[in-house]
Order: C-alpha cells, then sequence, then structure tokens
C-alpha cells in the first residue's frame, strides 16, 4: 500500500474518531497544531493499531509530528512486519 | 452576609434538562405533564430478563457536542454538559465575563461513568492492556463530571460530586445552597446526572429485585404508588441548575424560576437497600429541611415523590407523606414518565417541582390505574391538575439510606 493511501486513512482516522477539523488535517500538519494533547496520541497508537494491523508504541507518536510523519511510521512497521 | 438563617432561599436562574422525557426544558416538561411513559424495550439489553429502560430520545453526542468533545467524555458527562450549556444560556449569565473563582460546581451522580468503564474491562479482557484506553480514567471517575462543567465554563471554585445514590441530585442542590448561604460562592451550578443503563449494573439491578419485571408491557412497568407496581425501571438523564442568591439574581433584573428555601438530610442507618420501615429518618428530613425553610408542614401544598415504582418505597414514603402533611398536599411521582435515573432523579425532580410552582399545576403520575390501598395520600393520576401552589417538597431516598429533602418556594 503506497504512503498517500495511508496518510489518506490516517486523516479520515482522525477525522472519524477524534473530530480534528476536516479542512485542517493535512499530510503537514502536526499532532500539536491539530491540539491533541497526550492522552489524544496514547489513544491514536491504540487505534492506528486496530486500524492498520502494527504495533505502534504509545510513545512514538508525538505533538511535533506531522500527519505525513506519523503515516510514514506506520508504513514502514507494516513493511517490517 | 446571612448565615444559616431559616427561610433563606437561593433563586433558580437557569434550568437544563436532558432525560428520557426530551432534550430541553420545555420537551420534558410537556411530556411529563402528558404523563405518557417513557419505557420502552431497549436492544442494549436484548436477551437479559429485563429489557426495557427509559432512554434520552435521540441523543446523539456527535451532534451536540461534536466529535472533537464527544469522543473524549463518558455518556454521563455528555448528558451533563448538554444540560449546562441550555441552563446557561437560561441564566442569561455569561461565563466570558464572570469571576470564575466565585462559580462554584456541585454535582450528583450516583455511578459515574460506568459505560466507560464496562466497555473498557471487555477491553482489557478480550484484547490485553494495549487496547484500553488513556481515557478509561478520566472517562469514568465519578468525580470528573464536575471537572468537565468547570471547563466547559471556567468555574473555577469550589467544586465536586455527591454520591448519595437516588438521592444524589438533591444532596448536590442542597450543597450548593449551602456554599451561597455561606458566602463562599457567588453562583454554583448545580444538579444530578446518571446514565446507568449497562448489561453488567442491569444485571446487578435485577438480582437485587429492584426492577420491574412487566417485559410484556414496559409502557405500563413503571406506575409509582399502584397496586400492580413490581419494581422501578432505569433511565438515564442529566439536570443542571443555576443557583444564586436571590437578592444577587434580583440585582443584576435576572428572570427568577423559583426558590430552593430548605435543605434536609439524613440516614437510615438501617439496611443497605431496604428503607427503613419506620421511616423516622427519611421524616426528620422531610421535618428539618422545613425548618430549614422557616415553614410549616401546613404550608406545603405539593410533594413530588420520590415513588419510585418499587414496593416498599412507595409504602413507606406514603406513610411519611401522610404523617407529616395528612391528606392535604397533592403527591405526584415524576417517575411515572421518566423512570429512574438515579443520580440524576433528585435534580430531574427539584426541576419539574420548580415549574410545577411556576405553572401552578401538578403533574399525573404516569400508569396510576389503581392506588395501593396502603397509600393513604392524594395522588395526582392521569391528568394534570392545577390550582395553587405555595410551596412544595421534592423528597429523593437512595440506597445506602441516605435521604435528602428540598423546599422549593415561589420566587
Amino acid at each position: 500500500m503506497g504512503a498517500g493511501v495511508t496518510v489518506d486513512r490516517l486523516a479520515e482516522l482522525l477525522v472519524s474518531h477524534f473530530g480534528a477539523p476536516a479542512d485542517r488535517v493535512a499530510g503537514g500538519v502536526t499532532f500539536e497544531e491539530l491540539e491533541f494533547d497526550s492522552l489524544a496520541l496514547v489513544e491514536l497508537a491504540m487505534v492506528a493499531q486496530k486500524e492498520f494491523g502494527v504495533e505502534v508504541d504509545e510513545q512514538e507518536f508525538t505533538p511535533e509530528q506531522s500527519v505525513a510523519g506519523a503515516a510514514r511510521l506506520i508504513d514502514s512497521r507494516r513493511a517490517a512486519s | 452576609m446571612p448565615q444559616a438563617m431559616p427561610g433563606f432561599g437561593v433563586a433558580v436562574t437557569g434550568l437544563g434538562l436532558v432525560t428520557p422525557a426530551g432534550i430541553g426544558v420545555d420537551e420534558v416538561w410537556r411530556r411529563v405533564l402528558s404523563g405518557e411513559p417513557t419505557a420502552a424495550p431497549d436492544p442494549a439489553l436484548e436477551g437479559m430478563p429485563v429489557d426495557f429502560s427509559c432512554r434520552v430520545p435521540g441523543f446523539d453526542p456527535d451532534r451536540e457536542l461534536g466529535r472533537r468533545a464527544a469522543w473524549r467524555l463518558d455518556r454521563s458527562s455528555q448528558l451533563a454538559v448538554v444540560a449546562l450549556r441550555e441552563a446557561l444560556r437560561d441564566s442569561g449569565l455569561d461565563p466570558s465575563t464572570w469571576d470564575g473563582a466565585r462559580v462554584g460546581v456541585v454535582i450528583g451522580t450516583a455511578l459515574g461513568g460506568v459505560q466507560t468503564y464496562e466497555a473498557q474491562q471487555r477491553e482489557l479482557d478480550s484484547s490485553g492492556v494495549g487496547a484500553v484506553s488513556p481515557l478509561l480514567v478520566p472517562m469514568s471517575a465519578p468525580n470528573m463530571v464536575a471537572g468537565y462543567l468547570a471547563m466547559e465554563c471556567g468555574a473555577s471554585g469550589p467544586n465536586l460530586v455527591t454520591a448519595t445514590a437516588c438521592a444524589s441530585g438533591a444532596t448536590a442542590i442542597g450543597t450548593a445552597r449551602e456554599l451561597l448561604r455561606g458566602g463562599r460562592c457567588d453562583v454554583v451550578i448545580t444538579g444530578g446526572v446518571d446514565a446507568p443503563i449497562t448489561r453488567t449494573m442491569i444485571a446487578g439491578f435485577t438480582r437485587m429485585g429492584a426492577l420491574s419485571r412487566r417485559t410484556s408491557d414496559p409502557r405500563a412497568a413503571s406506575r409509582p404508588f399502584d397496586t400492580a407496581r413490581d419494581g422501578f425501571v432505569a433511565g438515564e438523564g442529566a439536570a443542571v441548575l443555576v443557583l444564586e442568591r436571590n437578592h444577587d439574581a434580583r440585582v443584576r433584573g435576572a428572570r427568577v424560576h423559583g426558590l430552593i428555601s430548605g435543605y434536609g438530610a439524613s440516614a437510615d442507618a438501617h439496611h443497605a437497600t431496604t428503607p427503613d420501615p419506620s421511616g423516622a429518618a427519611a421524616e426528620r428530613a422531610v421535618r428539618s429541611a422545613l425548618e430549614d425553610a422557616g415553614l410549616s408542614a401546613h404550608d406545603v401544598d405539593h410533594v413530588n415523590a420520590h415513588g419510585t415504582s418499587t414496593k416498599l418505597n412507595d409504602v413507606t414514603e406514603a406513610r411519611l407523606v401522610r404523617g407529616v402533611f395528612g391528606d392535604g398536599v397533592a403527591v405526584t411521582s415524576t417517575k411515572g414518565v421518566t423512570g429512574h435515573a438515579l443520580g440524576a432523579a433528585g435534580a430531574i425532580e427539584a426541576v419539574c417541582t420548580l415549574l410545577a410552582l411556576r405553572d401552578d399545576v401538578v403533574p399525573p403520575t404516569a400508569n396510576l390505574d389503581s392506588l395501593d390501598p396502603e397509600v393513604e395520600v392524594d395522588v395526582v393520576a392521569k391528568e394534570p391538575r392545577p390550582g395553587r401552589l405555595r410551596a412544595a417538597v421534592s423528597n429523593s431516598f437512595g440506597f445506602g439510606g441516605q435521604n435528602a429533602v428540598l423546599v422549593v418556594t415561589r420566587s
């Protein structure tokens, strides 16, 4: 699956599960800019695990990370598994 | 500042309701006056010995609060936040300009975020620790609802939750009044909430023998004071009231719905779930509430009973009401319509009592076809009963023997 597809699915998840504003979610936007706090990032690791079937440690998503960066992390885990 | 003087009435300047009888005070009050029950089959309880409940109709948290706020809140807090917003709008107060340090929050809840707790327990059992939400604790801890209401409106004064089972909402309102009377706050957001309809909790209440088993006809299941009653119907909901000292409310030109003029509390010290058959402690709560209000039993025209529709409560309570008030008060139980929303019940019923005084009408007790001969009080049935109401009492009695009674007077 290409990186673009993962970004799109992740973006959709940020809107549907977390209520992030759809018009602000884009690859270059960071979680901090989307006002994700530490609890939301742990929840994201949990939800991403279910959605993408990969192991993501709860500290691996960070406030400074962009949505595209998170998608790359997910894809790298998927390639490794 | 007035200190512990009898007859200290606090003004109710804002009301918000989210109940099985509807969303919003006007919709709820119309339904309560109609006497139309809300109990219905509940898909979430399918296959259980009790498979019906009283749910808030059409409550969509994502629509009401936005997904961004809703996903982080247990259903109980979702209901409370929606009720708070209505109450604040109604009060005319502007949280962006008030001194938040002078605004308190006191909310009653019997069970807290049990829906979240139960769902996360299932995740743990089926998928392990990694599947448990980091929001489990802040969503399910019983104190959190008061914290979330404070965040919603910048209320940074005293903030607490009262837990006295089915009396929690009334205890909260009585406690809120004390914060105003003692000068600790200028505004208190108060009320009650519960969203207790989960398979585990319903199983527990079923095993206690507390719930109606009328699965063939749920609409007729909540029938306080009726000969054929066989238990309560579990409900959910939230009621929020904005309280201010009467003088302050007058000075700012607020519309005052009515006054919380007295509060009495006591404990049966008798049994976990069975009310003391003598009703002595509950009666003491009623009498101390009257004394606190500076009223005698003869000043009271209406009692909004706890009236759960259980065999034991209704007879014990009727005996107590007769003992204190004789047959001179119009008694109703709005639980016939709304079911029993546990920690929210006392607050929902305080609002109904305020509205009864405002409109000079006592709502009927739903499903009351045949008054239990042991109930020797004047219970309003079938139709709302108009008539001048000077003062009213709202009773709330909790499992654990906790009793809380409010006296409501006209504005």
